[in-house]
C-alpha cells in the first residue's frame, strides 16, 4: 500500500486473553461498541488471522481467541494511541464481565 | 469444532414463523425438544436463560445472523440448531439489520471452550458469501443439513 503522503498516526500492542471463557460473542460486542468511539481503523489479529474490530462480531469471531492468547491490536489514524489503550485495557481486564447472573 | 459436532439434524427448521425476538427463541428451543436434543421438563428454563443472555446485549452478529445461546447444567455436551425464517426478525443487531438465519447453541457450564470453538466455526465458515446465502435461502431442513455437511468437509472455502 502506497502511503506516501499519507501520515495518519499508528499505534499498535499486544494484549493477553485473561478471562477463562475467552473472546466469546459479548465480550467481542463490547469491544467493538469501544472501538467505535474512537475515529481510528482498528484491527486484531492472532494466530489465527486478522478482523475489523470495528465491523461485527462475525469478524472477530472468526479469531477464536481463547483463554491466554495474545491478541495484537493496531490502530491507525488521528486517536490511534488512545484506541490501542482502551481496547488492551478491556482485554486484560478480562472484557468487564458481570458477575454470574443466575 | 465441525457442525455436525453440535448441530442436531432433526432440530433444524426453515420455517420459523414467530416475528419477535421471544417467539422465534421459542419456536428454536421447542424444535430442539422434539428432536429430542434437550429435556422436556428443561424447555422453558432454557428459554428463560437464553432470553435472559439476549438481555445482555443482542446474540445478533451482523449479515443477518444471530447465535442465541446459553449455558445450561441439564445438558451434558454442546446441542444446537439451525433456523431459517423468510421473512426475518428484527433482533436489535449490531449493525441493525433483520436477522434470517440463526444458529442455537445450548452448552454444559463447565465447558467455555467448547462454545468458544463452535463460535469460531460458524462465524470462520459464514466469512464464505455464497454459504451463508444458501443457508439463507434453504427451503428445506435437508437443504441446510446438506449445506452444514459440505461446509465440515471445506467445500466453502473463505
Amino acid at each position: 500500500m502506497d502511503t506516501r503522503g499519507n501520515e495518519q498516526p499508528k499505534a499498535s500492542r499486544q494484549a493477553t486473553v485473561v478471562n477463562p471463557e475467552g473472546m466469546h460473542l459479548r465480550a467481542a460486542s463490547l469491544l467493538i461498541q469501544l472501538a467505535r468511539q474512537f475515529q481510528c481503523r482498528v484491527e486484531l489479529s492472532n494466530h489465527n488471522g486478522r478482523a475489523d474490530a470495528k465491523t461485527t462480531p462475525l469478524q472477530l469471531l472468526v479469531l477464536g481467541a481463547q483463554s491466554g492468547d495474545r491478541l495484537t491490536i493496531e490502530a491507525v489514524g488521528p486517536d490511534a494511541e488512545e484506541a490501542v489503550e482502551a481496547i488492551a485495557k478491556l482485554i486484560e481486564e478480562g472484557f468487564q464481565e458481570p458477575t454470574e447472573a443466575e | 469444532m465441525k457442525f455436525a459436532d453440535f448441530v442436531i439434524p432433526e432440530a433444524v427448521r426453515t420455517d420459523l414463523k414467530a416475528e419477535d425476538k421471544p417467539g422465534v427463541i421459542r419456536e428454536m428451543v421447542k424444535a430442539l425438544e422434539e428432536a429430542g436434543g434437550i429435556d422436556p421438563a428443561e424447555t422453558e428454563s432454557i428459554i428463560k436463560a437464553i432470553l435472559k443472555r439476549e438481555e445482555l446485549g443482542s446474540t445478533g452478529i451482523g449479515r443477518g445472523v444471530a447465535v442465541p445461546h446459553t449455558k445450561h447444567p441439564s445438558v451434558n455436551r454442546l446441542v444446537g440448531m439451525v433456523g431459517v425464517s423468510q421473512e426475518g426478525v428484527d433482533f436489535n443487531s449490531l449493525d441493525g439489520e433483520k436477522v434470517y438465519l440463526f444458529f442455537l447453541l445450548i452448552s454444559p457450564p463447565d465447558r467455555p471452550g467448547d462454545h468458544l470453538r463452535a463460535l469460531e466455526n460458524i462465524s470462520l465458515k459464514l466469512r464464505n458469501e455464497t454459504f451463508c446465502r444458501f443457508l439463507k435461502q434453504s427451503k428445506a431442513p435437508k437443504d441446510v443439513v446438506q449445506l452444514l455437511e459440505e461446509a465440515d468437509n471445506n467445500q466453502f472455502n473463505a
